[in-house]
This record gives structure tokens, C-alpha cells and sequence, in this order.
């Protein structure tokens, strides 16, 4: 069966996607609302940035962040002088990495949700005497949820299929910064260790079936509580 | 001062408005116009939802805006009952949740209330339903159950009749008049069919331009002359007042007296004297200049060419006739219109092929 390091390394890809997304949600929310419901020249800009890394080469992502978060880069010695966290050659640093490149994902399917939605039910619940806030949580949150849903688990899956940025930002240690793409790369570089990248191979591509079937399970229960069987 | 008036100003590109009327406590005030003639934008204003450039805009004796105290009540705060041309329905909640989803945002929960409402609206049956297979009436009913639940001082409703049929429409009319007796507020319906406000309100508001154009009990407005034209798919028509001078119950026929013509309709089942508005569809009033001896049409008037306007693209001439002091409108074509020779002034006789009666 699978050695230790390969359970290993699957449990650090889990953990550093849970983590990864965990922190991406409001952010991603926040964002897709802005260049979803506002005009002007910033949420253009922000639109922009917000999907490049969709377009990008995962290395120069890395390399990015390796100059922003190393002890001299800009927020690398910001985090290291204030709160003493270095993210280098750490979990953390890979978490950011799959963060990161899997923001876009996220961003984009929320964005799609606030575009659908009919602003003109917020207007009803604003009329029914609900605060902006209030009618956020109540009408918006709720009616775009398969969004939300599809947005997270589009991005869970981008963030277990990360390779380039993480392993040019934090390197390739087994145990801190080896996710499974990466256990499967080293695999691939040693002779005699055939089998054990062909379970890998296994692993990764099952990961991604089931967190797709999920995703599609999870989003279609949230259509059907709004909108009923007509989809 | 009224306790509620709504006065202002407003200008969205080249489009200007200005307004003013009152609405009397527990009475139900119609808005009508043709489209784009600034109705909806009227109700927008209240609402907060669009900010006038000035004015003052008073509910239940609470100032809601008032450009010059720079006084500007947010919308949620504004306790107005809003009811949409679409009924708006949050669909991710029952029926139940929707109806309270106001009155738990302004006020106690209050059960006996929630009753009330939903026995005058008749949607005890579908409370605990999901909102996206409701039907498009009982849509519309539960969205005037979640507008009045919010403990409104107002209840506007914007043309929530569209898309639903005749028999919809008419149950949701008498929805409303039960509710303006039973909840003592003022209801503001906005609407452009004559045949809905005629119906519904006891006072009316003619919109043109962005502006009053007339406004008054149905009496007071029926002589207006554009009336005419404010209907659905712009069928033109006219109203005219008749009083029941006589009741055939054998051949089921009323005879009305309109300003000395008679003019016979189906059985009203009404008192003798007792007035009734009659509507007369443009295209049902034919025209001759000697009275038609063998013919099947039953109401022949005598009436005198008061106005007349020709629309030579669409090859018709709608005519203005008077009777007496009631005007009525006849839509012929430009080749009849040439070949009959008409000119104002000329007494010519009315072929009326169908009458309906559409109000007291």
C-alpha cells in the first residue's frame, strides 16, 4: 500500500488546500462583489489582477513570491519583523502559493453568482425593511450559493493539482512543503520508483474525480433548494 | 397640510419630472399614464430608491425627504409596502418565511396578523410551498401578503397586474379592495389600463410628461381627453357617464341616457337612475352621415364632429364626436374618412357595435 511518505504527502496536499481556501472565501467574496456590482476604473484594475494568475506561468507566481516574501521582500520583512513568521520553505509559504493561483477560480464563480442574481429581489428585501447588510446575508448569500459552492471546491481542486508556484516559492521538502504533485514529481526523477508514482498517479486522479463529483453534488442540491427540479 | 403629500422635482437626462398630489388616509389613489410618462419613477421617489433633486415627501405625517431640511430616510427605513410588476419572491424560503420576512425586520411576530392576511388573500393552502412553483397570481398575492406584514404606512403597488390573466387580475383587484377595507391604509395602484383603475380607485391621477396632467375623482377625469388612449396595447377607447333610464328583463337590454342619447347595453342589474361608466372601443364606432335603415346595430347617436385627426402613415382618422357635453372617439380609415367628406362641425351618426360597462 501507500508508504509513509505518500500518506504523508496526501494529508499536507489536504491540509494545505483546506487552509488555502479557508482564508481565500471572504476575500474572494468581497472581490467578486466589487467587480461584479461596481463601476469604474479600480474594479476594472481589479478584475484584471484578480484573474491573472489564471493566465500566468505558475513559475512566475513562485518567483513572484519568493521575492515578495522573502526576509528582504516587501511583505516577507513586514511578517518577519512584526509578528516573527517567515513562510519560507514552510507549509505556509505553500498554502499561500495554492491560495494564490487557485484565487481566480474562487473569484470568478462567486462573480458569476452576484452577476445572475436579480438585484431587483434586493430591492424587495430592502423595501421589506431589511438593512444592506442585513439583505446580504438573507437574500444575496443564500440565492448565490451554488456559486459560492462550485467556487470553493473549483478552488480545492486547483490548490491539490498545484505544482509550479509552490515548488519554486517553498521548494520541495518531504513533510513541510511536499504536496502530492510534488511527492509524484520526485518520484519521477529517481529510478526503480515506478510503482510508487503510479500510486500517486492513482491518488491524484481520484482526488480529482471525487472533489468534482462533490462539487457537482453539493452545487446541484443548492440550485434545486432555489430554483426547484426546473434545472 | 395632508398628512401624506408627495411633492418634487427631478431630472434624469432629458427626462424631467414634476409632482405634487396628496393621498387621502385609507383610500385607494390610481396613477395612470401612458408609458414612459413617469409613473414608475413616482413610486421610486417614495421609495427612496431614486433621489429627487428637491421636494418633500410626507407619509403618516413623517417626513420621509425634504431637500431643504436635506432630511433623507434610507429605504428600509421608510415603512413603505412595495408590490412590484414581478412579484420578487425570495425563492430560497417558503411561503410562510416570505410573508414574514418584513414583519420580523419591523415589528413583534404577530400570528393573528399573518391570519388575517392570508385569509384575505386566500393563500392558506400554499404557505408551507416553495415560491418557484407557485402560479403567477398566487406569486403576486403572497408578495402583497409579504408587503402588507412589514406593518407598511402605505401600500404601493406598480402595475401587479402584468402578465397574469383576466380572471388573475380581476381576483387580485378585489383582493385589494378587500384589503383597503379591512387595513386602513392608503393605497397608491399604479396601473396604465383605464379598465383596472376605473375599478380600483376612488381617486385618479393623470401622469403626462412627468407631470399631473389632471387629477380628480372618476368624474372629475373622465372628460380628459387622452383618456382615451391609455390603454393595454393601445386599443384606443372612450368612457362615457349614463344614467339607467329603463330595464328590458325580457330581452335582458338596459337603456342608459347619455346626455339626452339612448343607448342600450346588456341587463345592468342596477336601480333606475343609478349612473354607470360605459367604455366604447375606437374601432367598435363606426360612422354614417344618413341614418342606416337595415342594419343589426342596435345604438345609432346622433353626435356632432368635435375634433378631428388624421394618421396618414397608418391610413386612419381617429374622430372626436360629442354628445352633449361627453366627447367619444371613432377610429375609422383615411379612404371612408375621404370618401364621406367629413368636417368639424358636421352632424354625423355614431354606429356603436359594443359597449362595455366597466364602473359606477
Amino acid at each position: 500500500m501507500l508508504s509513509s511518505l505518500e500518506i504523508e504527502a496526501l494529508k499536507l496536499s489536504a491540509f494545505i488546500a483546506i487552509v488555502a481556501v479557508s482564508f481565500s472565501i471572504i476575500p474572494g467574496m468581497i472581490i467578486a462583489w466589487i467587480i461584479s456590482r461596481k463601476k469604474g476604473i479600480i474594479p476594472s484594475i481589479l478584475n484584471i489582477v484578480v484573474y491573472l494568475p489564471l493566465v500566468l506561468p505558475p513559475v512566475v507566481i513562485g518567483y513572484l513570491l519568493l521575492i515578495l516574501f522573502s526576509h528582504n521582500g516587501f511583505i516577507g520583512s513586514f511578517l518577519y519583523d512584526h509578528f516573527n513568521i517567515s513562510v519560507n520553505f514552510s507549509w505556509k509559504g505553500a498554502a499561500i502559493a495554492s491560495a494564490v493561483v487557485s484565487f481566480p477560480l474562487l473569484v470568478r464563480s462567486i462573480k458569476l453568482g452576484f452577476d445572475i442574481l436579480d438585484t431587483k429581489i434586493e430591492d424587495a428585501a430592502y423595501m421589506s425593511g431589511a438593512s444592506k447588510l442585513d439583505c446580504f446575508f438573507s437574500i444575496t448569500i443564500p440565492q448565490i450559493l451554488p456559486s459560492i459552492i462550485t467556487g470553493i471546491t473549483l478552488a480545492f481542486a486547483r490548490c491539490l493539482a498545484e505544482f509550479g508556484a509552490t515548488i519554486t516559492f517553498v521548494s520541495n521538502i518531504p513533510g513541510e512543503t511536499q504536496t502530492l504533485p510534488l511527492a509524484l514529481y520526485t518520484a519521477t526523477q529517481i529510478p526503480g520508483t515506478e510503482q510508487a508514482a503510479l500510486r500517486l498517479v492513482i491518488i491524484s486522479i481520484s482526488l480529482a474525480f471525487i472533489s468534482v463529483i462533490i462539487a457537482e453534488i453539493l452545487a446541484k442540491r443548492a440550485n434545486r433548494h432555489i430554483m426547484g427540479d426546473r434545472n | 397640510m395632508h398628512s401624506n403629500f408627495i411633492k418634487f422635482e427631478l431630472s434624469q437626462g432629458k427626462f424631467k419630472s414634476k409632482i405634487e398630489f396628496s393621498i387621502s388616509t385609507n383610500k385607494i389613489i390610481a396613477i395612470t399614464g401612458l408609458s414612459g410618462s413617469g409613473k414608475s419613477t413616482i413610486a421610486k421617489v417614495i421609495c427612496g430608491l431614486i433621489k429627487p433633486t428637491n421636494g418633500l415627501i410626507k407619509l403618516n405625517n413623517k417626513i420621509l425627504y425634504c431637500s431643504n431640511s436635506k432630511k433623507n430616510i434610507p429605504p428600509n427605513l421608510r415603512k413603505i409596502g412595495m408590490v412590484f410588476q414581478e412579484p420578487r419572491l425570495f425563492s430560497h424560503m417558503t411561503v410562510k418565511n416570505n410573508l414574514l420576512y418584513g414583519q420580523r425586520r419591523n415589528t413583534k411576530l404577530d400570528i393573528t396578523k399573518l391570519e388575517k392576511i392570508v385569509k384575505i388573500l386566500g393563500i392558506k393552502d400554499i404557505l408551507d410551498r416553495r415560491t418557484y412553483n407557485l402560479s403567477g397570481g398566487e406569486a403576486q398575492r403572497v408578495s402583497i401578503g409579504r408587503a402588507l406584514l412589514s406593518e407598511p404606512d402605505i401600500l404601493i403597488l406598480d402595475e401587479p397586474l402584468t402578465g397574469l390573466d383576466t380572471p388573475r387580475q380581476n381576483k387580485i383587484l378585489s383582493i385589494i379592495k378587500n384589503i383597503n377595507k379591512n387595513i386602513k391604509i392608503p393605497i397608491l395602484f399604479i396601473s396604465h389600463s383605464i379598465d383596472e383603475i376605473i375599478f380600483i380607485a376612488e381617486k385618479i391621477i393623470i401622469i403626462e410628461k412627468g407631470k399631473v396632467a389632471a387629477q380628480g375623482t372618476i368624474d372629475e377625469i373622465i372628460s380628459y381627453k387622452k383618456l382615451s388612449y391609455f390603454n393595454k396595447g393601445n386599443q384606443k377607447s372612450s368612457l362615457i357617464k349614463g344614467t339607467i333610464l329603463e330595464q328590458d328583463k325580457k330581452q335582458f337590454t338596459s337603456t342608459l341616457d347619455v346626455n339626452g342619447a339612448s343607448i342600450t347595453t346588456k341587463i345592468i342589474n342596477d336601480k333606475i337612475g343609478s349612473s354607470h361608466i360605459l367604455k366604447l372601443f375606437s374601432k367598435d364606432i363606426s360612422i354614417a352621415t344618413i341614418i342606416p335603415k337595415y342594419i343589426s346595430i342596435n345604438n345609432i347617436l346622433e353626435t356632432k364632429i368635435y375634433d378631428i385627426k388624421v394618421y396618414k402613415k397608418e391610413g386612419s382618422v381617429d374622430l372626436t364626436l360629442s354628445i352633449g357635453k361627453q366627447k367619444i372617439i371613432s377610429e375609422i380609415t383615411l379612404k371612408s374618412y375621404k370618401k364621406l367628406k367629413l368636417k368639424k362641425g358636421l352632424k354625423v351618426y355614431a354606429l356603436v357595435k359594443a359597449i362595455s360597462i366597466v364602473g359606477k
